[in-house]
């Protein structure tokens, strides 16, 4: 089942990967893209905080979104690890990518089912599943997937 | 130039935790205190080893914030703002101050207060 028709979808996504797993979100929800620092870790929160790293005098949360959807598995010798800065008020959050693709019209992809995102947890936190040159990218319900994320 | 800011800072495992020294009645090392203080460690799972302890300013009892507990200056300019985007804390923290390219963690002195019975 389609979650959404196309003309509901944001029409500039940035395509990142974590893991193996290909994600993407609205390219409004991303103020900026800035390399990994130093983490200090925030005491007493589940493992999916990451930290906070600081940024222009702010301590920005980071989210692993690899450990928070489930996605496990093998990251691709070449990694370079960057945070997606997502502004989704009231909230400012890193968001941690192995890998950040490039940003791309929903031209681009071909809606698919959203059914094929795998394991629930990226089910639940996604808008759409979109086929993009033969692979299944999961289009993240950013502002849901924040909340739940905090709860 | 940003004033200066007295803080009380205590490692906590990989943490660092901060109290505004102005907030601070009394410093006292743990084995004189005849009490068992609030072990803000314990809080989020860690033994709690520090050999001094803190007594809060409207607070009868003692809390123990960590280990190697010393007196820092920090210019106020160091304090930020906790991020919106956290999940609900088993510590009370009011702030982070930037220490190098990390954080110490900022207790709320009241809320603590109140878990410690005052």
């Amino acid at each position: 089942m389609l979650a959404v028709t196309a003309r509901e979808l944001p029409l500039r996504l940035v395509f990142f990967r974590v893991h193996e797993a290909e994600l993407a979100v609205a390219a409004t929800d991303v103020e900026e893209i800035v390399g990994l620092g130093t983490l200090t870790p925030v005491p007493g929160v589940p493992a999916h905080v990451a930290g906070v790293q600081a940024l222009r005098g702010q301590a920005l949360p980071v989210l692993d979104l690899g450990a928070y959807l489930g996605l496990g598995g093998a990251t691709d010798g070449d990694v370079a690890p960057r945070l997606l800065v997502a502004r989704v008020p009231p909230y400012r959050v890193g968001l941690l990518a192995h890998r950040v693709l490039g940003v791309s019209g929903i031209d681009e992809t071909i809606p698919s089912e959203l059914e094929l995102l795998q394991p629930d947890r990226l089910r639940v936190a996604s808008l759409a599943a979109l086929d993009r040159r033969g692979r299944v990218a999961a289009l993240l319900d950013l502002a849901r997937l924040l909340e739940a994320a905090r709860a | 130039m940003s004033p200066e800011v007295s803080i009380l800072v205590a490692r906590a495992g990989v943490h660092q935790l901060a109290l505004r020294a102005t907030e601070v009645d009394e410093i006292a090392p743990r084995s004189l205190i005849g009490a068992d203080p609030l072990e803000v460690p314990r809080l989020f799972g860690l033994t709690s080893d520090g050999d001094r302890v803190v007594r809060v300013t409207g607070s009868p009892g003692w809390i123990c914030l960590g280990r190697e507990l010393g007196l820092l200056r920090v210019p106020a300019s160091a304090f930020v703002a906790l991020p919106a985007w956290i999940p609900d804390l088993v510590v009370p923290l009011s702030a982070a101050i930037g220490l190098g390219d990390g954080f110490a963690w900022v207790l709320d002195a009241s809320r603590l207060a109140a878990m410690d019975g005052g």
